[in-house]
């Protein structure tokens, strides 16, 4: 009686409604899929109710997690998705705000000269900071491409726009991504 | 694993994020549970509308006249829609049977041992603070009204099931809010069943609707909170799935299963044959021609989406070849299995030098009789595989066959 549930209790006690077993999966996998949101959301806040909405998505549609993958990748796969579909809903906005946008750098033809960072060292956090200042459109298919291991085409297919944006959109993201990291690692050097 | 070619910048970005994770926060989950809740509440269509939280009134039950000296506090949930309406709860179910009342009078007595300490107790310390303003750790904790997180201090005591809708046999579990530390508590499941534990799992074996009251005593002060909730819990009918089979051979002679559903309470069922797929139909056919044990699975459902299931293995005692023949002597070939001489349905028999097709034909009349491609005839060793296509009663759903021909001396 005393041993750990296992995952396929868990889940049974969850399509039953029970709570302990909602909570014991949501400790499981809490941390990692809240990093995943992170990457995705422009703040922390942002990304609490990223967690939140995918978690609630989690338990009301176990019923169709057939057991095929890990039950890991299953919701990740529905943070993911969640992310894409916030994007897409949000996109209209976004667009028509990119003028005003307070976000970091777009794309100008000059600045051409693209900097290597001279170590990769980077720590989570800095991913995090860096991520946020991105504009919703790099961040998604940055985050499809280098964490998804999303081809162009699917990304393009996901988020609506062409192959050719998706890749130039990636090559921006990028580009923007080296010129945050390095600016934020040399303000953090100086501080310290 | 990658697909996309990263180079060394993308790679460290991906290596430093690798196996990142937040440290788990509880009152996260506390909001996911209570938006949970409420979604179940709010997808139970209008049935929050009879739920009254309603207070039980003295006189209701026989286990709140034996606490008439304390002060009984009687509480509603918050927002209780009516509290005018009253309930009588335990005997609002006329199947209690004799154990479950057996076990009441035990839970009962045993009840009143610890309201008499308490009461005890009570002398030395009154206390006229209704029991369900005491404050619990669980503050944080959502109560049943969907409205109740609003900065109410005087708690009530409230009842929490797991569930509001399931089907017979679910285990419901019951959790006790804004209790008193180490109270007695008596929950009545409204079904004949009672329990004394603080947070008790129940199973509803029966279908309907169902009141649940929680009494609990405060040790400190004898004082007893209670609350019952009409048609609390919903428990619907849980179908029974099983079928009976019979063993016949069809036109063609195919060994066919006929399943005959005798499910009760269900509407759609879903048929699991091994290696033979699946069906929705009601009472479906299945041809076996493979010797072995087979097992067929019956998932049936009911339209509150209620399941069983039921497992039968069946055994296929001989393979079945179309009755072909695998030798014929180079004197005398004249190759029709004997399935497709007898039977009616349509069908495709083709037969090969092993690469290519040297024979083929949909008429039971015209047998094969060893002729090849080069027009000589086939000699004793030579082997030819065929195959053939069974088509259905519509034309498609072939079923398939194949074997090979040896030729003899």
């Amino acid at each position: 009686m005393s041993t750990e549930p296992s995952q396929q209790e868990l889940i049974d006690g969850c399509l039953k409604g029970d709570s302990r077993s909602q909570n014991a999966i949501y400790k499981m996998y809490y941390g990692k899929m809240k990093a995943v949101c992170l990457r995705y959301a422009s703040s922390t806040d942002e990304a609490k109710d990223m967690v939140q909405d995918g978690f609630i998505k989690v338990f009301s549609s176990l019923e169709k997690f057939e057991g095929n993958g890990s039950l890991e990748g299953w919701i990740r796969r529905i943070m993911v998705n969640l992310s894409i579909d916030q994007y897409r809903k949000k996109k209209h906005t976004v667009d028509l705000d990119l003028e005003n946008s307070k976000h970091y750098v777009e794309e100008s033809a000059e600045e051409d000269d693209e900097q290597e960072p001279d170590i990769y060292d980077f720590q989570p956090h800095h991913i995090v900071e860096a991520m946020q200042q991105l504009t919703p459109v790099y961040r998604t298919v940055f985050n499809l491409y280098v964490f998804e291991n999303f081809s162009h085409q699917e990304i393009s297919e996901k988020l609506g726009i062409s192959l050719g944006t998706s890749k130039s959109n990636y090559s921006k993201a990028k580009k923007n991504m080296k010129k945050i990291l390095i600016k934020n690692k040399i303000s953090e050097s100086n501080e310290s | 694993m990658n697909r996309n070619q990263l180079d060394k910048f993308e790679q460290g970005i991906q290596e430093a994020y690798k196996n990142y994770e937040l440290p788990y926060s509880s009152s996260e989950f506390t909001q996911v549970s209570r938006r949970l809740f409420r979604k179940r509440i709010f997808s139970g269509l209008a049935l929050w509308g009879g739920v009254a939280a309603i207070t039980a009134i003295v006189g209701v039950s026989g286990y709140l006249i034996v606490s008439s000296d304390n002060n009984v506090t009687t509480s509603a949930t918050p927002n209780a829609p009516d509290v005018s309406n009253t309930v009588s709860i335990p005997n609002s179910n006329e199947d209690v049977n004799e154990e479950a009342t057996e076990g009441l009078t035990e839970i009962i007595s045993g009840f009143k041992k610890d309201v008499m300490n308490a009461s005890g107790n009570s002398e030395n310390s009154p206390s006229t603070t209704p029991i369900a303003s005491v404050a619990q750790e669980s503050s944080e904790e959502a109560v049943l009204p969907a409205s109740a997180d609003s900065n109410d201090k005087n708690r009530s005591l409230a009842i929490e099931p797991s569930v509001r809708q399931a089907c017979a046999g679910t285990d419901v579990h019951f959790t006790a809010k804004n209790s008193p530390k180490n109270g007695s508590y008596l929950w009545n499941f409204g079904d004949g069943s009672f329990s004394n534990q603080e947070n008790p799992f129940h199973i509803y074996k029966k279908s309907g609707t169902f009141d649940v009251s929680l009494s609990v005593t405060n040790p400190n002060d004898g004082q007893i909170s209670t609350i019952a909730m009409r048609d609390l819990i919903t428990i619907n009918p849980k179908p029974e799935a099983d079928f009976e089979w019979s063993y016949t051979n069809n036109p063609v002679g195919e060994p066919t299963a006929k399943f005959v559903n005798t499910s009760v309470n269900a509407n759609s069922f879903v048929w699991r044959f091994a290696g033979n797929g699946t069906s929705s139909e009601v009472s479906p056919s299945v041809i076996y021609n493979s010797k072995g044990k087979q097992s067929v699975i019956l998932e049936v459902q009911n339209t509150f989406g209620c399941k069983d299931e039921q497992v039968k293995i069946i055994q296929v005692n001989a393979d079945f070849n179309l009755g072909a023949e695998l030798r014929m002597s180079e004197q005398n070939i004249a190759f029709m299995p004997e399935a497709l001489k007898k039977g009616g349905n349509k069908f495709k028999l083709s037969i090969y030098d092993g690469e290519n097709i040297i024979f083929e034909t949909s008429a039971k009349t015209k047998v094969w009789k060893g002729e090849m491609k080069s027009g000589k005839k086939a000699v004793a060793g030579q082997q030819f595989p065929w195959i053939v296509l069974i088509y259905g009663e519509d034309g498609n759903d072939a079923r398939y066959y194949s074997g090979t021909l040896t030729i003899v001396p």
